[in-house]
């Protein structure tokens, strides 16, 4: 059968290059043959992924001019691995179907690609779907910076695309905005610089098929030398996804609520400003340790 | 300004170019095949009627006239040549036109079902409901025995395997047993069900990841 790219992790990469037709088609069929609790459990390891990717690499410096020109546009990209008790979970009986020893393991979004046969009471057999056999999440987003007014600069991240109706995705859209103030502009004899940012982000897929909401904030301290420019950053994100779909059996419409997830965010990096770009990296200690990168254009 | 509507795709470039290395964080599509698992129904009508204390109905139907796997699989866009087994996960039942006696009980109902001349294997049994009024849909309880789901299940792959021919009435028409008591047995019952039949399918896909 004719498929197309799959897995929500590439979404944004997808939409950046251009080239990819209906991300995520397969994994809404796959949602379609699980019912709500064994969805969540299915998209169980995304929440803690997205969260970890999606809050990292927005603020890498904590220096903020109070006044001045400032733009700079980029691209950055995150990605988190996945641990051995991510790729499977128990599943809960669906309605009418009682399991019999021995209770399968089945395969999570990011488990093993072979679906799993459970046996039922009197004969009966209900099949779980493989998932994608992904080790590592990535996202990647396009940034934009523009300052400086009072100490404060905004930051604006935006991706979308279509794709046609004819497909199972036929949109996905990725919207952050936020902003970064200068502390250290009150506190002129601090060593390092310092700087409160905010960031909330919306990532959408078919508008409801994943719906996402992060929330990030925290002070980022850096010191600057002639090229280099460490940073490190405490902060905490909060985090909400919420899945939609339907049930390929009966057609029903099945809406999934993830718990909103809160945790602390702590960011080590460096950040290099060569001759025509600036590129950093650094790692991050969240809702899923990670490691980010990212390269931009600009001052 | 032009020049910036393509700066995120030279950044993007430039980042995987740089970072073309193995590391955690540079993409990589991989073709994966993907065993989905996907759920389909369909819904058999019954109407029964009489007088006494009990319910004996036979009648032969080919599973052909009421079940169009083809149907199901392009519902979910399956490709039956992907299609690596299709199972029944469940049945259940609903009273769609009560009887006329509202507090009508059927009593350790049982349905079987067999094939030609083989014995008949108990589907359903056990079976206790109201038919009194209209129901939502109720778990129909599966013989524990399970001879019939496997006969069934046998059926379905028989006629998957045979798409988008079919395969001969005779190995996809059965016989089917409806037995059970029912009470009150003084007054004549007559009520319409309806069983849906739930299946689970897997097939594999052939999908591009990027890891």
């Amino acid at each position: 059968m004719t498929r197309r790219i799959a897995g929500t992790l590439v979404v944004a990469l997808a939409v950046l290059a251009g080239g990819a037709r209906s991300a995520g088609a397969q994994l809404a069929d796959n949602l379609g043959a699980l019912t709500g609790e064994n969805s969540r459990k299915y998209l169980g390891p995304l929440p803690d992924a997205l969260s970890g990717t999606m809050n990292a690499a927005i603020f890498t410096s904590g220096k903020v001019p109070r006044a001045g020109l400032e733009f700079s546009i980029g691209i950055k990209a995150m990605g988190v691995a996945f641990a051995d008790e991510d790729r499977r979970f128990t599943p809960t009986d669906p309605p009418g179907f009682t399991s019999v020893p021995p209770i399968q393991q089945v395969p999570t979004v990011v488990g093993g690609t072979t679906a799993v046969s459970q046996s039922g009471q009197g004969g009966a057999t209900q099949y779980y779907p493989g998932g994608f056999d992904i080790g590592e999440f990535l996202f990647a987003a396009p940034q934009l910076t523009i300052g400086s007014l009072m100490g404060t600069r905004a930051v604006l991240r935006w991706a979308s695309g279509s794709f046609g109706s004819d497909n199972l995705i036929d949109k996905v859209s990725l919207f952050g905005i936020g902003a970064q103030h200068s502390i250290s502009q009150y506190m002129p004899a601090a060593p390092v610089d310092l700087a409160l940012g905010v960031f909330y982000q919306s990532f959408e897929l078919n508008d409801s098929l994943l719906d996402t909401k992060a929330f990030h904030v925290d002070v980022t301290a850096s010191r600057s030398f002639p090229i280099l420019q460490p940073y490190a950053a405490i902060g905490f994100d909060t985090f909400k996804m919420d899945a939609a779909y339907e049930d390929t059996g009966t057609g029903t419409s099945i809406s999934v609520d993830f718990d909103r997830k809160t945790n602390v965010h702590l960011t080590a990096g460096v950040l290099a400003r060569l001759a025509f770009a600036t590129i950093h990296a650094e790692g991050n200690i969240a809702a899923t340790n990670g490691l980010a990168v990212g390269l931009s254009f600009g001052r | 300004m032009r020049h910036f509507r393509y700066l995120p795709h030279l950044a993007l470039a430039a980042a995987l170019g740089v970072a073309n290395g193995g590391c955690v964080l540079i993409p990589d599509i991989e073709d994966r095949i993907v065993e989905l698992a996907v759920g389909g129904t369909t819904v058999v009508g019954f109407a029964t009627s009489g007088s006494g204390s009990s319910i004996d109905e036979t009648n032969t139907v080919n599973i052909l006239e009421g079940l169009n796997i083809a149907q199901i699989l392009a519902d979910n866009g399956i490709d039956v040549s992907d299609v690596t087994d299709i199972a029944l996960a469940g049945l259940e039942y609903r009273i769609t036109v009560p009887d006329p006696e509202a507090t009508r009980q059927i009593v350790d109902g049982a349905v079987t079902i067999r094939r030609g001349a083989d014995p008949e294997l108990t589907l359903i049994s056990g079976f206790n409901a109201g038919a009194g009024a209209v129901t939502g849909w109720q778990v129909a309880p599966l013989d524990p025995g399970g001879l019939a789901v496997a006969l069934i299940n046998d059926i379905l792959n028989t006629i998957r395997t045979e798409l988008p021919l079919s395969p001969p009435p005779d190995v996809t028409t059965i016989t089917y047993h409806v037995t059970g008591g029912t009470t009150p047995a003084a007054v004549p019952h007559n009520f319409t069900w309806e069983l849906k039949v739930k299946l689970t399918i897997t097939g594999t896909v052939k999908v591009k990841v990027l890891t």
